[in-house]
């Protein structure tokens, strides 16, 4: 069936159309986007915990824990308010989909994103380990401002974050692609309406993460 | 009988028995002189050395009933220099008393036991002749060193012990010490130790911080009775030789990181001495620039054989390729010693310009190159399957 929704997504997206629409698959498919993305997030709370491990005793645990939770979390809302945007969209170019449905659609739409973390997972253990922590012995804000600072310009972490900058924008633009033809399959919509409502987001969201990929990098990636 | 002849038979008998009379006299007079003892006599000092001068004073005493005139007294010898005048007609000792005779000797320059003579002349008597031991010893006192430290190393206080030992067969008196005055800290400047008794010895503690290699010598100064005398006793000291209980911080495990702006050096410091290193401070000298964190890494005391880990960053040119590492530490005295050690920064690792030459890996670039045009193959496959 996943197979189908990657090399197949029309026929997919006809197919569930005539059903009612149930979330447990897409709920499913973000399920594993989000645990998967965690690691990532527990790999990052760890780096992030070694800088302040001169503060606290065992705050590397429960930072690493801290961001996977949140990561694990953030996915889960970020597939509502994906389904929220679509569905609003759509709705305003006359499409006849459910918000059910549009969930349903944002979920399977998002199967790329799971690719690409599994990518970025692989690519986070290679680099995230590079990263060289000085670990803080100071309460004083600004030098705690500064280590944060020299965190994010570590050589391993910048290009981490690039190339997973990189990865993300090239899967969305495979989600945005799985989104429209779901839109256009389910919501009535014609292909070039189907293509602004699955397109829009994601176009809005890349150009948020290069604007401010850029003004991280200072122009230089 | 006519008075003329009278007086001549008179005159003339008066003639026989003046020698009677002078002859009873004079027995009388060597009786009660033969009542002159020798009641005390007192040498001072005991024992004299060679050249030592010394007073010696002898008291006579009449246990006899009658007085005893004295025409002179003195002392004779071959050995010994009587330097005092004789008595002479000193007058007479009533009977009962005592008469006190003070000589001032000298000893020549042989050691020895002699017998110089107190001759007294009696008045109408014999003499009374009292020769009187008079010891001549050469032993000086001796002077040794305790607590001798094996190496000295200039600018490190060290304690060490003066043994002094009288091996005469008198005490001495006045003893002071004095090292000399010369290139090193010593405390005390002097010492005063007053009598030393025969056969006893005495301990007395200098500290030395030595700054050059000019031997310190001790100069032991002290009174056999009146005489002044001194020893002096040479206590070399050679510096620069590293001392073998010396602590010693060896660094070890080395390592060199290249930060973002500075190099990071990590490691391990061990004490391989056998004192305690104080106060270790872990710092890089020039050419390197010291920076923030940890421009200088205080470990603090390093029993022996314990180590500790360090961390020191810094700055350096990109030309440079080794960076001394200066440990400095101080003995329990609070005297500091450092220790250089080389540590090799390898070529082209300039922190910045490191940062600045990386960039993405062409095995990353291609891999991202082929995820895309994956994706774009998968988003125009599914394009074109509804064309």
């Amino acid at each position: 069936m996943f197979n189908e929704l990657l090399t197949n997504p029309r026929n997919f997206f006809t197919t569930i159309s005539q059903n009612e629409p149930s979330l447990k698959k897409p709920a499913l498919i973000v399920l594993a986007m989000a645990v998967i993305g965690s690691i990532s997030g527990y790999m990052m709370g760890e780096l992030s915990g070694k800088m302040l491990s001169g503060l606290m005793e065992g705050i590397e645990t429960i930072t690493a824990i801290s961001a996977a939770g949140s990561t694990f979390i953030g996915s889960c809302i970020m597939w509502l308010i994906a389904a929220i945007i679509l569905f609003a969209l759509q709705k305003v170019l006359q499409g006849t989909g459910t918000f059910k449905r549009v969930m349903e659609i944002s979920g399977y739409g998002m199967i790329p994103l799971v690719i690409a973390t599994i990518i970025s997972v692989i690519i986070g253990a290679y680099y995230i380990p590079q990263a060289e922590i000085t670990p803080i012995r100071t309460t004083d804000p600004q030098e705690i401002s500064m280590a944060a600072m020299s965190l994010l310009e570590d050589p391993a972490l910048h290009q981490y974050t690039i190339i997973s900058t990189i990865i993300s924008i090239i899967f969305l633009i495979w989600v945005a692609n799985l989104w429209s033809i779901g839109v256009e399959s389910c919501c009535g919509l014609s292909a070039k309406k189907a293509l602004i409502v699955g397109g829009l987001p994601v176009v809005i969201y890349i150009a948020y993460t290069l604007s401010s990929l850029l003004l991280f990098t200072g122009g230089a990636a | 009988m006519n008075t003329g002849k009278i007086l001549f038979y008179c005159l003339f008998s008066l003639f026989l028995l003046l020698p009677l009379a002078g002859a009873e006299m004079q027995a009388e007079n060597e009786a009660a002189a033969a009542q002159i003892q020798v009641t005390d006599l007192t040498i001072d000092p005991l024992i004299l050395m060679p050249y030592d001068t010394a007073t010696v004073t002898i008291t006579l005493s009449n246990t006899g009933t009658k007085s005893v005139a004295i025409s002179g007294a003195e002392i004779q010898s071959k050995d010994v220099k009587v330097l005092s005048d004789d008595y002479g007609k000193v007058g007479a000792i009533g009977a009962g008393n005592s008469m006190s005779f003070t000589y001032t000797l000298q000893a020549g320059g042989v050691a020895g036991i002699f017998y110089p003579v107190l001759s007294v002349d009696f008045r109408d008597a014999n003499y009374l002749r009292y020769p009187f031991k008079v010891t001549v010893q050469e032993n000086p006192l001796e002077v040794s060193v305790l607590n001798k430290p094996e190496t000295w190393v200039e600018g490190k206080k060290e304690n060490i012990v003066i043994h002094i030992g009288n091996p005469r067969d008198n005490a001495v008196n006045g003893v002071i010490i004095t090292p000399s005055k010369g290139e090193h800290e010593i405390t005390p400047t002097s010492y005063f130790a007053g009598i030393i008794q025969s056969d006893n010895s005495l301990d007395i503690p200098f500290s030395i911080t030595p700054y050059g290699d000019e031997p310190v010598i001790f100069t032991i100064q002290y009174q056999n009775g009146i005489n002044q005398h001194e020893v002096s006793y040479t206590l070399p000291v050679i510096t620069g030789m590293k001392s073998r209980k010396q602590a010693d911080t060896v660094l070890s495990n080395v390592q060199v990181d290249v930060e973002r702006e500075f190099y990071r050096v990590t490691g391990d410091v061990t004490n391989a001495g056998l004192e305690n290193a104080n106060a270790v401070v872990i710092t890089s000298e020039d050419p390197a620039i010291p920076v923030f964190p940890y421009k200088v890494y205080a470990v603090g005391a390093l029993k022996p054989d314990d180590f500790a880990s360090f961390e020191v960053t810094f700055d350096a040119d990109v030309n440079v390729t080794k960076v001394p590492l200066k440990a400095s530490f101080k003995d329990d005295d609070g005297n500091e010693f450092s220790s250089i050690t080389q540590v090799e920064l390898g070529k082209g690792k300039d922190p910045k310009k490191q940062q600045d030459d990386e960039g993405l890996s062409p095995v990353i670039i291609g891999v991202l190159v082929i995820i895309a045009a994956g994706v774009m193959v998968a988003v125009w496959y599914s394009r074109k399957q509804r064309a």
